[in-house]
């Protein structure tokens, strides 16, 4: 009952709006045309003295701000130090792959050539690990 | 002593009086569905207004109520230009049409809105509606209470080929300008609310003794 009073009490609204509505859309009919008329000339103007027309200085300014800060941001995302330590993250893809050394070759490698291993690759980038 | 009115009413007339009633509260509802209809559609159509100005507000080129409301002005003008020169284009052929044809036919008195040979009305039904028999007083108001009988049946006219031009022409093109119009009223709307709420200054929520020791801090 309240959303039919509201519909009916909206209805009755548009109705008292309604001929200052009309006015509001007859007179931009009107300046409509006189706008068309305008922008036609100033654009022809523009465009056979060899100007940019459409495009306003603002416009302008934004784009060179806009693609100066694309230039910006780097295109190869600086490298992070590398742990000393590996890292064993479960959830990472690469850590599938991952078997430790000692593991990987069945024999325990002595201390010291697992550190220079280590030492060499800290990132494991050549897979060291081995593939499963 | 206030003389007393005195009004019979019978069963007849109490039935025209509800459906009377009845029909004013339909087209009050219906006049609310179509209103907020094209409320919503306007809402629609000035989010364009977000597209034309995004660019220079987050980078900062426009700062102040000022330069953003000339700058959406700008770019509201030539957004219709660019939406409304087809409709306007079309408005004026048919325009132009009817002029040539008047002048070469030279026949000034042509008229588009005749119902047998020269007028866009030879497409439509036609009733006689100056028939006063179909007419009956109601408490002082004529109103209209019988079918009026048919004067002319929908045919083609070669002769009025120019009117049926003239005619669609208008109807479209007429459509095409006005929904280009609503599109640069929404987007006024639009740029008005949209330069209120980017440049309000609101104090809602600043202390002025917190924001002193942050300071410090």
């Amino acid at each position: 009952m309240a959303a039919l009073l509201k519909t009916f009490g909206k209805g009755c609204l548009y109705i008292l709006v309604l001929p200052v509505l009309l006015v509001i859309l007859a007179v931009y009919a009107v300046l409509g045309v006189v706008m068309f008329i305008y922008i036609l000339i100033r654009g022809a103007i523009l465009y056979f003295t060899g100007r940019n027309f459409g495009e306003l200085a603002e416009d302008i300014k934004a784009r060179a701000i806009l693609e100066g800060r694309m230039d910006e941001k780097p295109l190869v995302e600086e490298k992070v130090d590398a742990p000393t330590e590996p890292q064993v993250n479960n959830n990472d893809y690469a850590s599938h792959f991952y078997v430790p050394v000692d593991q990987f070759l069945g024999t325990p490698k002595s201390e010291d050539l697992i550190k220079e291993a280590e030492d060499n690759n800290p990132n494991n980038d050549n897979n060291e690990g081995g593939n499963v | 002593m206030i003389p007393r009115l005195l009004i019979s009413l019978s069963e007849k007339d109490k039935r025209v009086i509800l459906i009377f009633f009845l029909l004013i509260i339909v087209a009050i509802a219906f006049i609310a569905i179509i209103g907020a209809i094209i409320t919503r559609v306007m809402k629609w159509q000035g989010k364009r207004m977000d597209d034309l100005t995004h660019d220079v507000v987050v980078t900062n080129v426009i700062d102040n109520k000022k330069d953003f409301l000339r700058y959406a002005r700008i770019k509201n003008w030539y957004t219709f230009f660019k939406q409304a020169w087809k409709p306007l284009l079309i408005l004026l052929a048919t325009s132009l049409i009817i002029i040539i044809h008047n002048g070469a036919t030279n026949n000034w008195q042509y008229d588009m809105l005749d119902y047998e040979k020269t007028g866009f009305n030879t497409l439509f039904f036609i009733w006689d509606f100056n028939d006063p028999n179909i007419y009956h007083s109601f408490f002082g108001i004529k109103m209209i209470c019988d079918w009026p009988t048919i004067i002319n049946y929908p045919h083609f006219s070669l002769e009025a080929w120019a009117s049926y031009l003239f005619f669609f022409g208008m109807i479209i093109g007429g459509a095409w300008y006005l929904v280009a119009l609503q599109c640069v009223i929404a987007r006024t709307i639009r740029m008005y609310k949209l330069s209120y709420d980017l440049y309000r200054k609101s104090l809602d929520g600043y202390n002025k003794y917190q924001a002193d020791q942050q300071q410090l801090k």
